[in-house]
């Protein structure tokens, strides 16, 4: 593996929450320049990923290197370099955002204030407000500028956009695309808004029940699946070449994702490439037999929770 | 960064100054008040009116309600100021933004540290110039007495920081600023009474004096009659008295293995017990007293720390707070170095 094109590797990286899994054996490599989507139900270890890369949770067990050192034995080395927003976007409530910005020049040797007062200008955040009286939007812009303005080699995004109405977020990502495709930054970015990471996104990594169920660039992975839409089929009817990796069946429809190398036909019905969201949310509806049955209701619940998040099928078990 | 130290503890240490001045006024209102009530009384002498009197009741020092403030003044400052540093960033996750930033943890601390400790550390400092002048307005007596030398000198700079540093490490370890404040109190206060009641007293040379006028001359007041068994010399009212009794012929305190009751027990069991009677048997148990004193061969012995110990002792007792701060110190960098989710 060479370090100057991988950003983020990660080998066997455990986190244990007493008797809990945070995340377990996870194994990726992140090459530089890309925009990674982290997905995944809540409490599938998102969150317990970014902030290990940031440093501020500590592995139980296995390694990550970020920007090839430890953010655990080398801080100094990694937090220079890297923009981490955390799930809550804490700010400092009572600090007038102009105050805001002073602190994020005082913490920083890279500081890039003319940008920083660029953006805020765009997005009409006035300088003058106080963190506490701006919108949950404005918040997450002001959160995201911070970051932004350290001119990151390495974004760390936890949910910047969850909570966010629909023009806050494409807001959002409009500002954090316009600035990363200029500079070739890395994002790694966590979030359940799926349609919005389709647009932005060129590399996946699925996280389920504190494991990694899939990790790639997402135009391979596009080739490599395909979604068949047509009448409901059996399930041991799997066109020759393909592996289901699950199925959607209502009584007179089926919608399957399959996984081939190669082409695959199926007679009487579509076979399309899929988008992100629907390679997503079929992995994320395979049920490990048994395994993580404990986490199966709240990962549906999660999903269901945002309308934005899907089309959700109903389906017949 | 400095600034940054600053602004997110403002509104706090501006209170808190404030606070401060507000007090240091009625200080300076009630001691002009009191010292005129004192120059009254000593300017009337024997013609003075029940009124002016009964007015040194409350213009005194040992039952001034400023006293008690003041004891626990410096305490209530450093805690107050020192709880929030670590505590009130871990309570609102903004420690998650600012240990994320390029600034290494222990930069970021020790400046926050740097600014509150000095604001609380001025603030209980600017007192002591004030409190040298109001002690004295109220009548406080010697300094050197414990309840005096505990609000007066720099000691008090001293309980600040240490109860500043034991706010910061509480809050640290607790990571909620309330309850680090909750546990300081007690053990702030056990570390003050403790070197108050404990180690102050050996923080100079003990002074001794021995011997005086014979041992158990009687004092004979027209409503009671009591024995005396030492004189107590008229410079010694200026000291802080640590113990007294009867102790060897050559030694200056008890023998190895004994304490100062050895002394008394033995001369009560040869004397016998303090008699009820008339003047005649008073005499004899004096005269019995002294006889016993001799054949025991003991002598009067009376350990003081004088006044002039005063500033050595205040010296000594500011670098122990202080020192203890500092360790405090290591420990909440240490601690927040530490800190992983």
């Amino acid at each position: 593996m060479n370090d100057t094109a991988t950003v983020i590797a990660t080998s066997g990286l455990s986190k244990r929450y007493g008797r809990t899994w945070g995340l377990q054996d996870c194994t990726f490599n992140l090459p530089r320049g890309r925009i990674a989507a982290l997905v995944g139900p809540n409490g599938s270890g998102k969150s317990t990923l970014l902030r290990m890369a940031a440093g501020i949770t500590r592995p139980s067990a296995g390694e990550i290197r970020v920007l090839g050192s430890s953010p655990l034995e080398q801080p100094r080395d990694v937090l220079a370099r890297i923009g981490y927003l955390d799930q809550e976007r804490p700010l400092y409530k009572t600090f007038r955002v102009s105050e805001m910005l002073r602190v994020g020049k005082e913490l920083n040797r890279r500081w890039d204030d003319a940008k920083a007062h660029e953006y805020l200008e765009d997005l009409g955040i006035p300088l003058a407000s106080r963190i506490g009286k701006l919108s949950v939007g404005q918040q997450a812009q002001v959160s995201l500028t911070l970051c932004l303005a350290k001119r990151p080699e390495l974004l760390l995004l936890d949910e910047p956009v969850a909570a966010l109405d629909p023009l806050a977020r494409s807001q959002l990502m409009q500002v954090l695309l316009g600035s990363v495709t200029d500079e070739g930054t890395t994002v790694l970015l966590s979030s359940h808004a799926l349609a919005d990471l389709d647009v932005v996104c060129d590399y996946l990594i699925i996280l389920s029940s504190s494991r990694v169920l899939l990790a790639g660039d997402l135009e391979s992975l596009r080739a490599e699946h395909r979604l068949l839409v047509g009448p409901r089929r059996d399930r041991s009817n799997v066109p020759a070449g393909a592996e289901l990796v699950s199925a959607t069946d209502t009584e007179r429809q089926s919608t399957w994702l399959l996984r081939a190398i190669g082409s695959i036909t199926a007679p009487g019905s579509d076979m399309v490439e899929p988008t992100l969201e629907e390679i997503v949310l079929a992995y994320l509806r395979q049920q490990p037999a048994g395994s993580h049955s404990r986490l199966a209701g709240s990962r549906d619940l999660s999903l269901a929770d945002d309308p934005l998040d899907s089309g959700e099928q109903v389906r017949a078990r | 960064m400095t600034w940054l130290a600053w602004r997110g503890q403002r509104a706090q240490l501006v209170a808190i100054v404030a606070a401060v001045a507000v007090f240091a006024g009625w200080l300076a209102l009630s001691g002009t008040a009191d010292q005129s009530a004192w120059l009254a009384v000593s300017h009337c002498g024997q013609h003075c009116s029940p009124l002016a009197l009964n007015r040194l009741s409350s213009a005194d020092y040992w039952t001034s309600p400023n006293r008690l403030v003041l004891t626990f003044l410096p305490g209530v400052i450093g805690l107050v100021l020192g709880a929030p540093i670590v505590a009130r960033e871990i309570e609102a996750g903004t420690n998650r933004f600012a240990w994320t930033q390029t600034i290494g943890r222990t930069h970021w601390l020790v400046t926050k540290l740097l600014v509150a400790g000095i604001v609380a550390a001025g603030a209980v400092g600017a007192l002591d110039p004030l409190l040298a002048w109001w002690t004295g307005a109220v009548r406080n007596g010697p300094r050197i007495l414990p309840m005096v030398f505990s609000v007066t000198g720099f000691v008090d700079v001293g309980y600040a920081l240490f109860a500043f540093m034991l706010g910061a490490l509480l809050g640290s370890v607790i990571r909620r600023t309330g309850w680090a404040i909750v546990a300081g109190v007690p053990l702030f206060v056990a570390a003050r009474a403790w070197v108050q009641f404990s180690l102050r007293a050996h923080l100079a040379p003990v002074a001794t004096f021995a011997g005086g006028l014979p041992a158990g001359s009687m004092i004979v007041t027209p409503s009671s009659v009591s024995i005396a068994y030492a004189p107590e010399p008229s410079a010694l009212m200026n000291d802080w008295q640590l113990n007294q009794g009867y102790v060897p012929v050559g030694l200056h305190g008890p023998a190895a293995g004994q304490t100062w009751s050895t002394g008394w027990n033995a001369l009560n069991r040869c004397t016998g017990p303090f008699p009820n009677g008339n003047l005649q048997v008073l005499e004899q148990y004096q005269r019995r007293t002294q006889h016993c004193i001799a054949s025991l061969k003991l002598h009067y012995v009376q350990q003081y720390q004088p006044p002039s110990h005063y500033w050595r002792i205040q010296t000594a007792e500011t670098a122990l707070f202080v020192g203890a701060a500092l360790v405090l110190l290591g420990l909440t960098v240490f601690v927040v170095r530490r800190w992983r989710t």
